[in-house]
């Protein structure tokens, strides 16, 4: 095998790449297991070949680890972390998130040990940070500017004429998005509404700042304004506490929070999947209650052999959706508030397959492409890019990767996933107007973002990265 | 007969005029005033408009409410569907002959000649204006406050918004609801037409003119002639001063300038755009609250909304990398390309086989010291995998507590033949690296077998 492996011009199809050499090599011996030695040749490496090594290195002990070789996965991340480094080329940083993701996956078996390495964080420190690395998430891309431009637009142009208007805004940490929303109904022509701002986050502090920064805007323009915070988590919402009122137009803003509703499925469908069954869907399209009826009996059975995929798949829906239980119901609550408009902002791209290499797959280029961004725009020094590189997108690396169940946040799907299940949950799709797009495409332009583009995608704007879908932003109205 | 003559056109006047306030189109004057112009014989009477109170010498036009907003004091008409979609609502009772309209009854009721006590309506109680609203419940116009002022409106939006579209325009093939959308349609359709140099059409001149002032085409020119928000201003008389003031600043002043460049833009635009409620001026009000930034800005007090980053994190200053790295992405784009199916490209291989040599010089010490070998070498790859196809469980979602890797430590595979965690020895299929080659499709299937093949 050793020999197949010294004859490999691209002759035999087998044989012609590296990478495909590895494959079928056999190894010999594990005596230099231990040995530095090697090691030093490979800061030889052209970045090129270094950065295809460290692309096989991943792959490869990514394998490992999903097999359970843990020998071999930790040979692979002794090689990996000689390679990879957070200060070097794209494709190095890239690497040590993901071997760094990769380890703590494998360390997740001792819960205690990971636990314990973690455990020296303090609450102050943590939110500070997050706060910051935010700031610099919005201002280092466009995509946060984007969405806040069009979501204003849609909820401006389908508010008009209304008196009196309510905006829900389940991710309230910018107050950057409210202060141009007051202000662009400031300008129109009828009059600013009687505004209503609910704003839901986790964090007290954040939304102390945010109604301190929206009250002296509205006081300054003179407009009936009232900021209700809502400290809570998406998943732990209840749509009681956004206090609605009848009369009051009301719109939603979601700007990357619906996936996280897609963790808690695992173990609540398997915990409570009798609960399930009195699941209150006015559209009628309960996917429960479709089993009930034509199976005659509990759909308790079914459930808890498909955890959940069987639901979709005998309902009227063309594409089976996995683990449907938390988001529905939330996206069915959102519904009954009868919303006059939701944006809805989201992630791209495939994060949640269900087995650790297809997620690692998808998110690499994924990565590659936000890292790629980063390379080209802001220098290789900056402190600011490596805090966001590390602890904007290293902690999402970490959820995709080394987290399983309700721990794993950051299931990111795709928008034609995304538009079906906002479609079944009895909302018609809002096509944005060509103004909005023209002035997020101009915005684009404006700052120097190139190397981005907006795409429409039927009636969603789809906010790429070179050719790589990266965000996308689609509105929807109630359709009753 | 004189006398008849000009009372007739007098009267004529009138009543086009004031079949002008109860009808919302234009097309429908025509049929009324033709038949104002036949015979009659009675004097300027204005109890034929029934459906409006207005003092009796009304030479003056009717007070028209603004559109949205009806007379708080009219009676509202909730008219149902059928009713509204009947074509022959009003019958004479003569001749039981079906009118569209009541003026085209009572018009046509002159012609029987009726003793004067039944021709009249009784006008002793106040007639009130009547509203209307839709039937249909998910309606704007179907809430009082919104009702419409008029029957023939009403009907129409009904069947604009709620109704089918059974006209259709020849030339464009649109499709309308209503036969005098489709009729005043297809007079203009095809007339005139405008074409940006982007390729797409305009019917009309004034959302021709907005459209190519912002085209993409356009602005991509520009931005790749002068890499600045100075593109906006680009198809605009702007002073040229303030291109110049703009550009000396473009790389580090980004903000001041871009607010600046805005305002002059707001004055632009005001005048260009006559046709829309002002949107696109706070259109542009949207933008300049992007565009100025967090430290203190000498223009911009309401504009200070979406800060710039600071300048060293911009990255619009110049900054060199040792060498043109390859980006990312393309290295993963290279990596896939390098898979099993690829020995076709003679040059390509060249390149390939001379960086593989080297590569593989390195590879192979490195990558035997770092994996182990299995008892059984002649085991194919293929097998291994296939192997593991009969544990394949169907497990739906994973079921890690984050236990799972200690579980998947556990040898529950009877073969005993690579489970081994000290055996595995392969590092990638042929499948995955055929998966990898479309990365993106993730049919990994031997390692998610490998996987699945751990749980429960």
């Amino acid at each position: 095998m050793v020999a197949m492996f010294q004859e490999d011009n691209g002759t035999s199809s087998v044989a012609s790449s590296p990478l495909q050499v590895f494959s079928t090599m056999s190894l010999t011996r594990p005596t230099l297991l231990a040995s530095p030695s090697p090691f030093h040749c490979l800061k030889d490496l052209k970045p090129e070949e270094r950065g295809l090594y460290l692309i096989h290195l991943l792959l490869t002990c990514a394998n490992h680890v999903a097999s359970g070789s843990l020998q071999n996965a930790n040979a692979a991340l002794e090689q990996l972390t000689h390679l990879a480094s957070p200060d070097g080329d794209t494709m190095q940083r890239i690497a040590a998130y993901f071997t760094e993701a990769l380890a703590n996956r494998i360390l997740k078996s001792w819960p205690g040990l990971y636990k314990a390495l973690n455990a020296t964080q303090t609450r102050a420190n943590y939110v500070s940070e997050e706060i910051h690395v935010r700031r610099l998430f919005f201002d280092m891309f466009p995509i946060l500017k984007v969405s806040y431009l069009l979501t204003n637009r849609a909820i401006i142009e389908a508010m008009e004429g209304e008196k009196m208007v309510h905006v829900i805004d389940l991710d309230a940490s910018e107050p950057a998005q409210w202060l141009a929303l007051i202000q662009a109904f400031n300008s129109r022509p009828e009059g600013p509404p009687h505004l209503r701002i609910t704003g839901v986050h986790h964090q007290k502090e954040v939304l102390d700042q945010m109604a301190h920064r929206l009250i002296e805007e509205a006081e300054k323009l003179d407009i009936p304004f009232q900021f209700n915070p809502v400290v809570s988590r998406i998943e732990c919402l209840d749509v009681e506490q956004l206090r609605v009122k009848t009369g009051e137009a009301l719109a939603i803003s979601s700007v990357l929070q619906l996936h996280n509703l897609l963790a808690s499925d695992d173990d609540f469908l398997r915990k409570n999947s009798s609960a399930l069954r009195f699941q209150n869907n006015p559209n009628g399209i309960d996917l429960q209650r479709v089993l009930m009826t034509s199976h005659g009996e509990a759909p308790e059975n079914d459930m808890s052999n498909n955890n959940g995929r069987s639901l979709s798949g005998d309902s009227a829906s063309s594409l089976p959706l996995p683990n449907s239980g938390r988001i529905d119901r939330f996206l069915t609550a959102i519904w009954g508030l009868s919303p006059k408009i939701m944006v809805v902002t989201e992630q791209d791209s495939d994060h949640n397959g269900s087995t650790l290499m297809e997620r690692l797959l998808e998110s690499l280029y994924t990565y590659a492409a936000l890292f790629d961004c980063l390379e080209t725009k802001v220098p290789r020094t900056s402190q600011d890019r490596i805090k966001v590189e590390k602890m904007f997108f290293g902690e999402e690396i970490k959820n995709i990767i080394a987290c399983e169940g309700s721990e794993r946040r950051e299931r990111h799907e795709k928008l034609e996933k995304w538009s079906q299940r906002i479609d079944l949950a009895g909302f018609g799709n809002v096509p944005l107007s060509y103004y909005a797009m023209l002035q997020a495409r101009r915005l684009l332009q404006g700052y120097g973002f190139d190397g981005y583009r907006i795409k429409e995608e039927s009636g969603c704007a789809v906010i790429c990265w070179q050719d790589r879908p990266l965000y996308s932003v689609s509105a929807w109205r109630c359709r009753k | 007969m004189m006398m008849n003559k000009d009372m007739s056109r007098h009267h004529q006047q009138q009543v086009e005029e004031n079949m002008s306030n109860l009808t919302s189109a234009s097309g429908d004057q025509a049929s009324v005033s033709e038949t104002s112009g036949s015979n009659f014989h009675y004097n300027v009477n204005p109890n034929m408009q029934q459906e409006q109170s207005f003092a009796p010498q009304s030479s003056q036009k009717k007070k028209r409410n603004q559109p949205g907003n009806p007379d708080p004091e009219a009676e509202v008409m909730a008219l149902s569907p059928r009713t509204l979609m009947a074509t022959n609502r009003f019958i004479c009772e003569i001749c039981n002959k079906g009118f569209q309209r009541d003026q085209n009854l009572q018009l046509h009721k002159r012609g029987h000649n009726l003793p004067w006590k039944l021709k009249q309506r009784s006008s002793k109680d106040v007639i009130r204006k009547k509203v209307y609203v839709c039937p249909e419940p998910g309606c704007v116009h179907h809430h009082p406050s919104r009702a419409l002022g008029d029957l023939t409106g009403i009907k129409k939006h009904f069947f604009r918004k709620h109704g089918e579209k059974k006209w259709k325009c020849e030339k464009c093939s649109k499709k309308y609801a209503v036969q005098s959308d489709w009729k005043a349609h297809s007079k203009t359709c095809g007339t005139k037409e405008y074409k940006c140099d982007c390729g797409t059409l305009f019917s009309r001149r004034d959302s021709f003119i907005t459209h190519r002032a912002f085209c993409d085409a356009l602005a991509e020119e520009s931005a790749r002639a002068i890499p600045n928000p100075i593109l906006i201003q680009s198809s605009s008389p702007s002073p040229s001063h303030h291109h110049h003031h703009l550009q000396s600043q473009q790389s580090i002043n980004f903000s001041s300038s871009s607010s600046q460049n805005i305002i002059t833009n707001n004055n632009l635009h005001g005048h260009e755009f006559s046709m829309k409620q002002e949107e696109p001026q706070h259109h542009f009000q949207n933008i300049p609250s992007w565009l100025a930034s967090s430290n203190p800005n000498p223009n911009g007090s309401s504009v200070n909304l979406f800060p710039l980053a600071s300048p060293s994190t911009t990255g619009r200053s110049n900054f060199h990398h040792s060498s043109p790295a390859m980006s990312a992405t393309a290295l993963l784009q290279k990596a896939a390309q390098m898979g099993p199916t690829k020995s076709t490209n003679a040059p390509d291989e060249e390149e390939r086989s001379s960086s593989r040599s080297s590569y593989n010089n390195l590879i192979t010490t490195t990558m035997a010291a770092m994996m182990t070998s299995p008892p059984e070498p002649a085991f194919g790859f293929q097998d291994y995998y296939m192997m593991n196809q009969h544990h394949h469980r169907h497990g739906g979602g994973e079921a890690f507590n984050g236990a799972f890797v200690t579980r998947d430590e556990k040898n529950d595979d009877g073969g005993g033949e690579t489970r081994d965690f000290l055996g595995l020895r392969s590092l990638m299929s042929d499948n995955e690296i055929l998966s990898f080659a479309n990365l993106g499709n993730c049919i990994n299937t031997s390692a998610s077998e490998q996987q699945h093949s751990h749980q429960d």
